[in-house]
């Protein structure tokens, strides 16, 4: 696992006074990729819980998934969501970190 | 994990050997009734065991590659008796005894019931250790989460 | 960004747990019919078909579907046809066994590495 893309890309830079705060969401020339880093792990969240859905239901149902399939599938999705949230925090860290930087 | 199909296997076995546990004691109780309800001596009986296919999805995916490779479990086919005619022995005070002083004893022969009473004892301890082991490996499969 | 956390080493944990929980079927059923008149013992082509999972998890690509079931030669038939050898049935099934539960217990601690490793992210 490549733990360095845990962190966050650099947060902007911080704004002197009397300059206009940019949007946060949209820093200079970084905005969309990680705008769409989050949207991209957000679908994939959503796919593994879905899966794990469809596991469990597999299971109960006696199809042909086996016992460590399903866990598996549970795990992923637990772990995953809770990367999801973890980036989360991370982002709203940063975010809140510039705004005290603000004079 | 499949299991219901691996229990049902191990468990036709358990039913299985247990009617043969059945008819052995059977067999080693009237080892020496010479007169039955049908008349003559009691006989000798056996079960006949033949495979039984088990639900399973393993098993379902290997029955539609060719009958021959279905995973089987076992069933008791059938109960006969022993043709083997009885055993004559001279008692001419004996109440069963025909004209010339021979009673008609059960081709039971107890020595033989106590090895098959071994052997199917001994398969159906395997077959609990089987269950124990299905139920070991779903165990570990479900601390997978932690 | 869930790819990050899967990798092929987990992949070939499950695939190599189905193969021995496949395994544990057959020898089960060999167990059942361990007195049926005329049964040939049966077993996996254990390292042909671990070597295909492997591979197969190797490539990210499914499992196979079935896996090859072959004639266990380890005993000799007796009298009626039966070639199960209680004995060497219980060996393999102890066996078995005990390498599904050492797999199961090795992708559960995987896992709760990871699970370490994104909640320790302060």
């Amino acid at each position: 696992m490549d733990v360095t893309r845990l962190v966050p890309p650099a947060i902007p830079a911080p704004v002197r006074p009397g300059e206009v705060p940019a949007q946060p969401a949209a820093p200079a020339g970084q905005g969309a990729s990680f705008g769409e880093m989050l949207k991209d792990s957000l679908a994939q969240v959503d796919q593994l819980q879905h899966e794990a859905d469809h596991a469990i239901r597999d299971l109960a149902s006696g199809g042909t998934t086996t016992l460590h399939d399903t866990m598996l599938a549970l795990e992923k999705a637990e772990l995953s969501f809770r990367l999801m949230m973890q980036v989360r925090n991370k982002i709203v860290e940063a975010y809140q970190e510039v705004l005290r930087m603000q004079v | 994990m499949d299991i219901h199909g691996t229990l049902d296997i191990s468990a036709s076995a358990l039913r299985a050997e247990r009617m043969r546990l059945d008819v052995i004691a059977s067999n080693l109780a009237n080892a020496t009734t010479t007169e039955t309800a049908e008349g003559g001596p009691y006989r000798r009986r056996n079960v006949v065991f033949a495979s039984q296919p088990v639900e399973s999805a393993f098993a379902d995916t290997l029955a539609s590659l060719g009958a021959d490779d279905a995973l089987q479990g076992v069933a008791v086919s059938g109960v006969t008796e022993d043709q083997t005619p009885p055993r004559m022995m001279f008692e001419p005070g004996h109440p069963d005894a025909n004209a010339e002083g021979y009673v008609a004893y059960p081709n039971v022969n107890p020595t033989l019931e106590m090895v098959d009473l071994l052997a199917a004892t001994r398969a159906y301890e395997a077959n609990v250790q089987a269950v124990n082991a299905t139920r070991r490996m779903a165990e570990s499969a479900l601390a997978i989460g932690g | 960004m869930a790819d990050l956390l899967f990798d092929p080493t987990m992949r070939e944990l499950a695939s190599a747990l189905t193969l021995h929980q496949r395994r544990h079927e057959v020898i089960a059923a060999n167990l059942a019919n361990v007195e049926t008149p005329g049964f040939k013992a049966r077993d996996l082509d254990f390292a042909t078909a671990l070597k295909d999972a492997l591979g197969a998890a190797e490539r990210d690509e499914p499992p196979p579907e079935t896996t090859r079931v072959v004639e266990d030669r380890g005993a000799p038939a007796r009298a009626d046809g039966n070639t199960v050898d209680v004995d060497l049935q219980m060996a393999k099934l102890s066996g078995n066994g005990m390498s599904y539960v050492a797999l199961a217990r090795l992708l559960g601690k995987r896992i709760a590495l990871l699970r370490q490793a994104i909640e320790g992210v302060k």
